[in-house]
């Protein structure tokens, strides 16, 4: 069994969601190579080579610094050549979700988006993933070589020391139809939604800026991403990167906590994953709470502040390092 | 300027669903226009308001189909196809795109719209997919988009790491966000106009496409079984003063879930 890996990476260094996937290749026993495109991206064959990738495919390049379809295509083709891999993994992020089916067309592979569960058997692959706003799980099985997109937190990233070879691959012909002018930069200096072990969301009920600032005091005092509902984005209170659910991000955090969320499946959607998930609403039958391993019926104006001060103490106290 | 909306009549998520012997009971489902096809033919028609523009409207299936293609046109497109053969169902995002690509190819398109995603497969698959097979560049999921003084489109996307500015050559295949902005509602005027509308009903046989590229056996992925999920249970819930409320969570989080230590 042969897995490629298509990796992503942020500022040169390889995303978490990449590194589960290498997890699910060494959960099988598969022999794992990636794909490793970017500027400046070079220096992470290490990293890769640490979590279980024997072989690592690399194009390192300037030109490759912003995600744009027709070259990371062209470069997963050749590295799905190089490697003879039997099932080609992405994360089901944004870039997963635009190359993935591409990739998949441009191959004539099977394509099976947004698994949850994974398992390769002679021939054949089987997942499952959700539909109908997650009140049906689908079986779904193809046959080898075929892609899957998993969601984040499916497999879980570990090292197991190993050490990777790497090979370079030439640069793609260009192609020119589409040009990114810019990335508009909207996240914080915060860590990114997706590799963060805690993420602290805000929904419609934090009601303004001042409601925004107690969510983010709390996120900064755990060294947490600030996430939030699309009603949230949609009201002006979180930049639109802070978008957890279906239309948004994917998260699988150690803990999750949705604060002033009521808990439409638009929103669960992206964060049932979670290892802890903790509701702080004042509506005692939001359905966010049929969901919450532990939940809180208070107001998050009075709630939300003791928190702070009380993850504050402990750091403070050293009892334990948050 | 020539656009082709693709539209996908989906079963209405909101409601519940039940499930006899791994499939969807069809008896009291309801059915609407994909959400975010929806918002793909708003921008369609946003570029419709401004410029002068014809704007196709497809979708395929059954007889029930019709509904979303007269609710397009009351809309504002200006014509509707019903790929209607029975040969189309059970397709998965590959099996689709074959037949939508089947319909554009050498239409003069100079835009494929489409949802990012049905509302209910979520996929996001078909697409990419189109592009591909029509050798097109492709921008997913944007929330703006407008036309250049050369042509060129330009478009804002959302990407990982943020909203993107993109530029795509036409003729192109893009696929719309939800958070593109609210669809028109159709009014009585246009209700009233689309009757007069051209709806054409094609076939497979009309797009010069073999029964084996499309619906089940043009799929490469086959459902093999569907449940219901099983969820996560509810935890405890608490209720009481706001100081003692903060020290039950940091104990439990600390000491008895142990996810953060």
């Amino acid at each position: 069994m042969k897995v490629l890996v298509i990796a992503e990476t942020k500022q040169g260094k390889v995303k978490k969601g990449t590194l589960e996937l290498l997890g699910a290749a060494n959960a099988w026993g598969a022999e794992a190579s990636v794909l490793l495109a970017g500027a400046g991206v070079a220096g992470e064959v290490d990293t890769l080579g640490r979590h279980g990738a024997s072989k690592v495919y690399v194009a390192d390049d300037a030109s490759l610094g912003m995600y744009v379809t027709a070259p990371f295509a062209a470069l997963a083709v050749e590295a799905f050549k190089a490697s003879g891999a039997d099932l080609i993994l992405f994360a089901d992020s944004e870039l997963g979700k635009d190359l993935g089916p591409r990739v998949a067309a441009k191959l004539g592979l099977p394509f099976i988006p947004g698994a949850v569960s994974v398992a390769p058997e002679a021939g054949k692959v089987v997942a499952k993933r959700t539909s109908i706003a997650g009140k049906v799980m689908e079986t779904l099985e193809a046959p080898l070589p075929a892609i899957v997109s998993l969601k984040a937190g499916t497999f879980e990233p570990k090292e197991v020391g190993g050490s990777a070879a790497s090979e370079s691959l030439s640069l793609p012909q260009s192609d020119l139809r589409t040009i990114v002018r810019e990335v508009l930069k909207e996240t914080s200096e915060r860590v990114d939604l997706g590799d963060a072990r805690i993420v602290v969301a805000g929904g419609r009920s934090v009601r303004g800026p001042e409601g925004a600032k107690l969510i983010e005091d709390l996120a900064d005092v755990l060294g947490a991403a600030v996430g939030a509902s699309r009603a949230a984005c949609d009201s002006g209170y979180f930049p639109h990167a802070c978008q957890v659910g279906q239309t948004g991000r994917t998260v699988a955090p150690d803990v999750y906590i949705a604060i002033g969320i009521s808990g439409a499946i638009q929103h669960t959607a992206g964060m049932t994953g979670s290892k802890v998930i903790v509701a702080i609403n004042t509506d005692p039958d939001a359905p966010i709470f049929s969901i919450a391993d532990f939940g809180i019926v208070a107001d998050l104006f009075t709630v939300v502040p003791l928190l702070t001060e009380e993850f504050k103490r402990l750091k403070a106290g050293n009892t334990v390092a948050v | 300027m020539k656009i082709l909306v693709c539209l996908k009549q989906v079963i209405d998520v909101e409601l519940n669903v039940q499930l006899r012997d791994g499939r969807i009971v069809e008896e009291g489902l309801q059915y609407a226009m994909n959400a975010y096809d929806e918002s793909a033919l708003e921008a369609a028609l946003q570029l419709k308001d401004k410029t002068d523009c014809e704007v196709v409207v497809l979708s395929m299936g059954p007889d029930r189909v019709a509904d979303v293609l007269k609710k397009a046109l009351a809309m504002g497109a200006d014509s509707a196809v019903h790929l209607d053969d029975p040969a189309v169902t059970g397709g998965d995002s590959y099996a689709t795109a074959q037949a939508i690509a089947a319909y554009a190819n050498g239409k003069g398109f100079d835009l494929v719209l489409m949802g990012r995603q049905a509302q209910d497969t979520d996929a996001a698959g078909t697409g990419p997919m189109v592009a591909e097979i029509l050798g097109l560049p492709q921008v997913t999921n944007i929330v703006s988009l407008e036309q250049e003084s050369d042509g060129k489109f330009l478009t804002r996307r959302v990407g990982d790491d943020g909203r993107e500015v993109v530029s795509v050559d036409a003729p192109a295949v893009i696929t719309v966000s939800n958070d593109f902005g609210e669809a028109r509602l159709p009014t009585m005027k246009g209700i009233l106009g689309a009757k007069k509308k051209p709806l054409t009903v094609v076939t497979l046989a009309d797009l010069g496409l073999d029964v084996s590229k499309v619906g089940a056996a043009g799929s490469k992925t086959q459902v093999v079984g569907r449940e219901k999920p099983s969820g996560r249970a509810a935890g405890r819930k608490l209720t009481g003063e706001g100081p003692d409320l903060a020290k039950q969570l940091v104990e439990y989080l600390v000491n008895e879930a142990r996810v953060l230590a």
